[in-house]
């Protein structure tokens, strides 16, 4: 019956012959980079434009509002456009509860997490704040917390994301350098890059399989 | 586990080649990834001239393979940091061998758990065990949740691709698999299938007790399992049942989060195109107190089966592998005879390179072989493995380990003589003239199976040396 740890290292270091090795050695000529912005990219509007353009390639939709309470009316709008009444599932965060008056005006039920996973399942809508937005790719990153669960991006069939622009990085790269400065990683952190899609059946795009089909960024300049 | 098919490997390859639509296919789609990965990578090439992104692909690929080499280069170190950084955020590690420990270890936290269902999102690691068979014979219902993986779970088959499963499948025959499931016949309209396997698939994520995954990284420093998926089935496998059981090869291992922006940049633009796949999913350790949704038990099962025996040889490097299939698609033998002809789990240059390390050269020595040797594989991988060298290195070895036919043996032994000694060589070459001259450009068998699809080159009517002579005017 399976390996020990000791068993295990121990036919990997045997293969090597030398004793298990108790700690990974410093890497020659290895620093460990932190995120610098780019040097042309410094300006929010253009790293607004640039992930808003990439967003758009996906078949996400994205829109820039004037304020916080513009941009949870526009978070509103957008969910009224899919359906006219029903659940919306928020996060409990100031950013995504900016939503909520608009919603509760315009006749939906909100709901804010936690709620259980068939409530969720059966919404019309979740709607969450992005931790970061990177403009290279168009992507969010949402982070799991008490107050944020993993299932209101993932099960209702449009996700909206409210994200302030201060927020955004660059790039990719930036965002996993930026993850390096954490202290301690949260349970779970997804990088969203645009709606649900896959290309199993003849290489055909189909948008929407497992997660939310619809995928909508509201950003504001905070 | 990995025995072959008792199908042999000249029938595979004849029976691919005889199939029209699978060459189609198979054509379509290697050329279409092909295009994307030149395209998506020349434009990070240019983002980098701007200074806007990490690197070029060449910078990006040193650095990766630098990563890489030094992971495989100390990895006892690197598993006992990431077995502890799991544990300390409540995670669970085990350690298989081979095929039977999977077994034994999935099956106990099945029991445990009084698990029924398990979704599934693909693990390669979990298709080399032929994990599901396992469960399934323990009487567990295990579902693959990716989509291309779903379809051919139906119908018993394996994956033909590494990102496209069903690949060999079109839409008429996705159809009639999927048919069966709905008791009713759906139409060959791939949005209309996605969904109905989207309403199947997401009643079973619902119910099930454990979802299993595999990890495209696991991150020594915190402990963090890294998926990346465009479906979203590794979301809800890693987030919707009470436990969740990573299987992986435990040289998967990268050192730290900063790492994984250079892997990352690399994996999808490689594997199909994409800048990033939808969703780049880090898991790390159970959720904390107060959070509703997340597993509550977490379990890391490092798989070994065969990986230690390659550490310290030649082959080492082919640890370096993303399983990115960027080598599939350029391969020219790939993608003629596709993913089944190979008859391992891994097809294309890595999979000839790894099924017969991983499995034994003896029951696979054929693989090495299905390579033109054209050097496509190395050029697109994007840990810069050299798959071609392997390739022939394993052919040596096979030759060493005298696993080719007698008759070639005795051949290369008689040629060795006969070419020793100038005198020697200069009748074979004369009677071979001769020989050549009588038959008319026919050859006895076991010739006859080389120059039925090639020309048998025409001996020159004087050899060098009798022209060197002419010339010199003296013998």
């Amino acid at each position: 019956m399976a390996l020990s740890e000791q068993e295990f290292l121990a036919r990997i270091a045997a293969r090597r012959g030398r004793p298990v090795l108790q700690a990974p050695p410093p890497r020659p000529g290895h620093t460990r980079s932190r995120p610098v912005p780019p040097p042309n990219m410094a300006s929010r509007e253009a790293m607004t434009e640039w992930f808003m353009r990439e967003l758009a390639k996906l078949s996400g939709t994205a829109e820039l509002a004037t304020s916080l309470d513009a941009a949870g009316a526009a978070a509103a709008a957008r969910i009224a456009r899919e359906r006219s009444t029903g659940e919306v599932i928020l996060w409990d965060d100031p950013i995504a509860l900016a939503a909520r008056p608009h919603l509760e005006r315009m006749g939906f039920v909100s709901r804010v997490w936690p709620v259980d996973r068939r409530t969720c399942a059966q919404a019309v809508a979740g709607l969450t704040t992005a931790l970061f937005g990177v403009a290279e790719t168009g992507s969010i990153a949402l982070a799991a917390s008490e107050k944020a669960g993993r299932l209101v991006s993932l099960l209702p069939p449009l996700h909206v994301a409210i994200v302030p622009t201060s927020r955004l990085l660059a790039t990719a790269g930036d965002y996993f350098k930026t993850l390096g400065t954490f202290g301690k990683m949260p349970a779970a952190i997804n990088l969203v890059t645009g709606p649900s899609r896959t290309a199993d059946i003849e290489l055909e795009l189909s948008i929407g399989v497992h997660g939310p089909a619809n995928l909508h960024v509201v950003l504001y300049h905070d | 586990m990995g025995s072959q098919s008792p199908v042999s490997f000249q029938e595979r390859v004849r029976r691919a080649l005889s199939d029209q639509r699978l060459r189609a296919a198979l054509a379509k789609a290697s050329e279409n990834f092909k295009v994307k990965r030149t395209t998506v990578f020349a434009e990070m090439d240019d983002l980098a001239a701007q200074g806007l992104t990490l690197g070029t692909r060449d910078q990006l690929k040193a650095e990766g393979r630098r990563i890489r080499q030094h992971v495989i280069d100390h990895l006892d170190a690197y598993v006992k940091q990431a077995a502890d950084s799991i544990r300390s955020r409540g995670g669970q590690v085990h350690y298989a061998a081979d095929a039977h420990d999977v077994g034994q270890i999935v099956k106990q936290i099945c029991a445990a758990k009084e698990a029924r269902t398990l979704v599934k999102s693909k693990s390669m690691a979990s298709e080399e065990v032929h994990l599901n068979a396992v469960l399934q014979a323990a009487g567990l219902n295990v579902v693959e949740t990716d989509l291309g993986e779903y379809i051919i779970q139906i119908d018993g088959e394996t994956p033909s691709h590494l990102i496209v499963p069903a690949i060999h499948k079109n839409k008429q025959q996705v159809a009639e698999t999927l048919s069966k499931v709905a008791g009713e016949a759906l139409p060959a309209d791939s949005q209309k299938l996605t969904a109905f396997a989207r309403g199947r698939l997401r009643e079973l994520f619902l119910q099930a007790d454990i979802g299993i995954s595999g990890a495209n990284f696991v991150i020594a420093e915190t402990g963090t399992v890294l998926l990346i998926s465009n479906e979203g089935n590794a979301r809800l496998v890693t987030s919707l049942p009470k436990t969740h059981i990573v299987i992986c090869g435990f040289e998967k291992i990268i050192p730290t989060i900063e790492d994984a922006a250079v892997l990352v940049s690399l994996l999808p633009r490689s594997a199909t195109g994409q800048k990033l796949s939808v969703y780049t999913s880090l898991v790390t350790g159970i959720p904390g107190p107060g959070e509703a949704d997340g597993p509550e038990e977490l379990h890391v099962i490092f798989l070994d089966n065969g990986r230690t025996n390659i550490v310290g040889t030649e082959f080492e490097e082919t640890l370096y592998c993303i399983r990115c299939a960027a080598c599939l698609n350029v391969c020219p033998v790939y993608r003629n005879i596709g993913g089944h002809a190979y008859g391992g789990v891994y097809s294309g240059p890595i999979g000839a390179v790894l099924t017969p390390l991983l499995n034994g050269l003896e029951e696979w020595k054929e693989l090495p072989y299905a390579s033109s040797l054209c050097m496509a594989c190395y050029e697109a991988c994007p840990m810069g493995i050299h798959l071609h060298e392997h390739l022939l290195n394993l052919r040596k070895r096979a030759v060493e380990q005298r696993l080719p036919p007698w008759y070639e043996k005795v051949a290369m032994k008689a040629l060795a003589w006969l070419w020793s000694s100038p005198r020697r060589y200069k009748a074979v070459t004369s009677l071979g003239r001769l020989a050549q001259r009588l038959s008319g450009g026919w050859y006895p068998p076991p010739l006859s199976h080389w120059t039925r699809s090639r020309e048998f080159p025409k001996i020159a009517e004087k050899s060098f040396r009798e022209r060197w002579s002419e010339i010199n005017g003296a013998e």
